[in-house]
């Protein structure tokens, strides 16, 4: 049997407390305020689970702006808008960031981190979505995290809904 | 259901359907995220449900669903019904009894049924006709042709009389070639009472009330008596009409109704009547029971027969029919809603009721409603075609006349109130059962707070009468419906209850002076401020206190007038305290005046006909004229004064055995 031992940054804590929680791992407090894990091979899934959930929390990716460089956490951005030439970053934390890559450059190099196009001019990030509300003239309606609203145009309801990954299931 | 309900459906269809088709759309699309979300293990964002927007939405389809459900339920889109030809749009045909069991419940008002001033009626022409040679002035009647009932009839061979006070009886007269008259064998009856009837060329038409006594009661037996000490009877009156062969007096044909039969008119062969049913019975339809040659035979109105109206309270089943005196056909059609006075002319019956209701706290819906049933004598039928609501209250059967197609009514102001006296001109629509307003006078018609008393119409201009502390009579010409004048006014005391139209520029107006005892006035209708002449039956006169009435004010048919003859006649009743012999003495008279609008005094001093005075109650009823001789009856005798010597010949007494026939 093997056991394995993992320590987890203290900054990853809240991310996962609620695998911590559900399942029943041995945890040990650090003095720096970071946890030791002991995992047996009854545990591999939740270990799974909250190392994805890390490695998504600790994805970033770095944009061309017109004053240099700057690094954002992929969930930290609830969606991406062009409003004419300029492309704006509306993020959590940072609140709006304009970045000089054009829309359809982001669209795929974003697509992995499942911010995917709902919009002539939008992508949103879909892992912030709270609510889809459709509206009366076949668009839909997105409730983002922090109240924001947002419309998927009528083109896009289609690939989004492919995004949403359930393909023919609902 | 009509074109709006119709689409009004398929629109709350639609919204109902697509709110529950966005509601599942919308469930599927968030079933979908939050599988995404569990997938990608996303458990950091707050679920989300959205009641607020089920609730919204579910409220807004019940809404509609209601809103819809009610205007259907309350008739809203009920396509116009057709009855006759006619669209209603007021009236309703029942159908069913539950309609009518549920209009009867709603539509109990205040009952507000002849509660108003008696005016006079007014009256137009005699039924005069030259029946052979002989010159006969009989019933006052409204309009030529169109026959009102009496209690005395006559075609100048015969003469039907039933006194007053004698109602269960029909004398017959001969009426012989020097003016004498021959009895005849009459009428008399135990169970029935007459009110009035007609005599036509074959028929003697009565109608009256059937009694019956239901039951007896018995009170104070005493145990050495056999018979009680007092009892009553209760009774049962029914309305009944009764056709007799003239000249036989067999009974042809009987009708028996639960309604109560309150007027009626005869054109040629054809009587129409008009009934009121109550609506507290069992049996709501209205019902009549013909009985031929001894066999009885019961029919009803039917549903599809009666008709209601939304904005008319129920207060009672007004059935009208039409009955063949030869055939004995009948037709009848019925409505529900309020009685009131009948105007009827060749083509038309006219009934127009006073309502009065209080739907909500401190408001009242009050005014005259005005319907008009169509007469086709040929078919012998009476079909409903139009009505329409006025302001203000109509009193008497002579505030009605129709005239080239225009209905004209004069509204007198409603109790109480600073309102305003009217005169509509209505037309028939031609395609709905609506009466078109086409003209309206509400300024002039009397100062304020006079009511009308009294109406008379003659082709386009109508005469209108308003009291209250003084009598102006008012000329309208109405030659222009929608541009109606008052052309003349004329002031007096007292005030006049009866119109009479002499000729083109005068009228007769009989009524009350300022002291409340009769007068009778002759008026110009145009270029004058004052009556030409003015006759009070009563001159003051010292130490005696004089009271005289006449039925001539209340019932035109008591009035025996003739422009082409010149006469007036009516009895007048008198009490008078003579203070010689301290007590009251009652005189009753016929009297007659000659008018001659050439003459000077116009009205001469009149004839008096004076009747034996056996009792109070012996009133002298009626006159009529048969070739230059005037009839006079009373319970008591019949006078007869000579038009030519203007004497009079002779006196028969009436309070006899009937049964002694000539």
């Amino acid at each position: 049997m093997i056991m394995i031992k993992v320590i987890i940054d203290k900054h990853d804590l809240s991310l996962i407390t609620d695998e911590l929680q559900s399942s029943s791992l041995n945890t040990t407090s650090l003095d720096d305020g970071s946890i030791v894990l002991l995992i047996d091979d009854t545990s591999y899934e939740t270990l799974e689970a909250i190392l994805k959930k890390i490695t998504q929390s600790r994805q970033q990716y770095i944009f061309d702006t017109p004053d240099g460089w700057v690094k954002l956490y992929i969930q930290d951005i609830l969606y991406i808008e062009s409003f004419g030439i300029e492309i704006i970053i509306h993020t959590i934390k940072n609140g709006k960031v304009q970045i000089k890559q054009p829309l359809y450059q982001l669209e795929t190099l974003l697509m992995q981190y499942q911010i995917i196009r709902i919009g002539k001019s939008y992508l949103v990030n879909l892992n912030k979505i709270l609510y889809i509300r459709p509206k009366l003239n076949a668009k839909l309606e997105l409730e983002l995290e922090g109240g924001l609203k947002i419309d998927v145009t009528r083109s896009y309801v289609k690939s989004f809904k492919n995004a949403l990954g359930i393909g023919g299931l609902l | 259901m009509n074109a709006l309900g119709i689409t009004l459906s398929i629109f709350v269809g639609l919204i109902v359907i697509f709110i529950g088709f966005q509601m599942v759309y919308e469930f599927i699309w968030n079933k979908r995220l939050s599988i995404y979300q569990k997938k990608n293990n996303i458990s950091h964002l707050t679920k989300k449900t959205n009641y607020d927007g089920f609730l919204r939405r579910s409220l807004i389809a019940l809404t509609s669903v209601v809103m819809l459900f009610v205007l259907v339920v309350t008739g809203s889109f009920d396509l116009p019904q057709i009855f006759h030809d006619k669209t209603l749009l007021n009236a309703k045909i029942v159908q069913d009894e539950k309609t009518l069991r549920n209009k009867l419940n709603a539509g109990n008002g205040f009952y507000f049924d002849h509660f108003g001033p008696e005016s006079g009626d007014i009256n137009l022409d005699e039924s005069s006709g030259d029946q052979a040679s002989r010159d006969v002035v009989g019933t006052n009647i409204q309009v030529d042709g169109v026959d009102e009932s009496d209690i005395i009839k006559t075609d100048g061979f015969e003469i039907f009389y039933t006194p007053r006070y004698q109602s269960n009886r029909v004398y017959k007269y001969k009426v012989e070639s020097n003016g004498d008259l021959t009895k005849l064998k009459g009428l008399e009856f135990e169970d029935f009472y007459i009110s009035e009837f007609y005599l036509t060329e074959d028929y003697l038409v009565i109608i009256g009330y059937k009694i019956e006594v239901l039951q007896t009661y018995y009170f104070g037996y005493d145990n050495a008596l056999i018979m009680p000490d007092y009892y009553f009877n209760s009774y049962r009156y029914t309305s009944n009409v009764r056709i007799y062969d003239r000249d036989t007096l067999s009974l042809n044909y009987d009708l028996l109704t639960t309604s109560d039969i309150q007027t009626h008119r005869i054109i040629d062969n054809m009587l129409y009547m008009v009934a009121y049913n109550s609506i507290y019975v069992e049996e709501l339809r209205p019902s009549f029971t013909e009985t031929v040659d001894g066999e009885s035979q019961t029919s009803y109105v039917e549903y599809d027969q009666i008709l209601i109206f939304d904005q008319i309270p129920a207060y009672q089943i007004i059935t009208v029919s039409a009955i063949n005196l030869d055939t004995h056909q009948t037709h009848h059609e019925a409505v529900v809603g309020v009685s009131g006075y009948m105007y009827m002319d060749h083509d038309a019956i006219y009934i127009a009721g006073i309502f009065s209701y209080y739907p909500f706290m401190n408001t009242v819906i009050d005014g005259t409603h005005i319907m008009k049933f169509n007469l086709n004598h040929e078919a012998g039928t009476v079909t409903y075609s139009a009505s329409t609501i006025l302001e203000g209250y109509v009193f008497n059967q002579f505030w009605m006349d129709a005239y080239e197609g225009y209905l004209r009514v004069v509204t007198s102001l409603s109790w109480g109130s600073n309102d305003r006296n009217r005169l509509y001109i209505l037309k028939e629509n031609d395609a709905t059962d609506n009466l078109d307003h086409i003209g309206l006078l509400d300024e002039g018609i009397g100062k304020p707070e006079e009511r009308v008393t009294s109406v008379r119409f003659d082709k386009n201009l109508a005469y209108v009468v308003t009291y209250r502390q003084i009598d102006p009579l008012y000329t309208i010409d109405l030659s222009n419906p929608k541009n109606i004048k008052i052309i003349n006014e004329v002031e007096e005391p007292g005030y006049n209850t009866y119109l009479h139209v002499w000729d083109e520029n005068h009228l007769i107006g009989i009524g009350y002076d300022e002291n409340f005892n009769v007068k009778i006035s002759a008026y110009g209708t145009t270029n004058t401020a004052e009556p030409l002449e003015t006759f009070q039956l009563s001159q003051p006169n010292d130490g005696h206190y004089v009271w005289s009435y006449s039925e001539a004010l209340n019932n035109h048919k008591a009035i025996l007038i003739s422009p082409t003859h010149g006469f007036v006649g009516f009895a007048i009743n008198k009490h008078e305290y003579s203070h010689t012999l301290n007590e009251y003495l009652y005189t009753s008279s016929y009297y007659l005046f000659y008018i001659d609008f050439e003459a000077d005094p116009i009205i001469q001093t009149p004839h008096i006909i004076e009747h034996e005075t056996t009792n109070y109650s012996n009133f002298v009823d009626r006159g009529i004229y048969i070739n230059n001789i005037f009839y006079t009856f009373s319970s008591s005798s019949i006078v007869i004064f000579n038009g030519e010597t203007k004497q009079i010949e002779q006196t028969y007494p009436l309070r006899e055995p009937m049964n002694t026939t000539n």
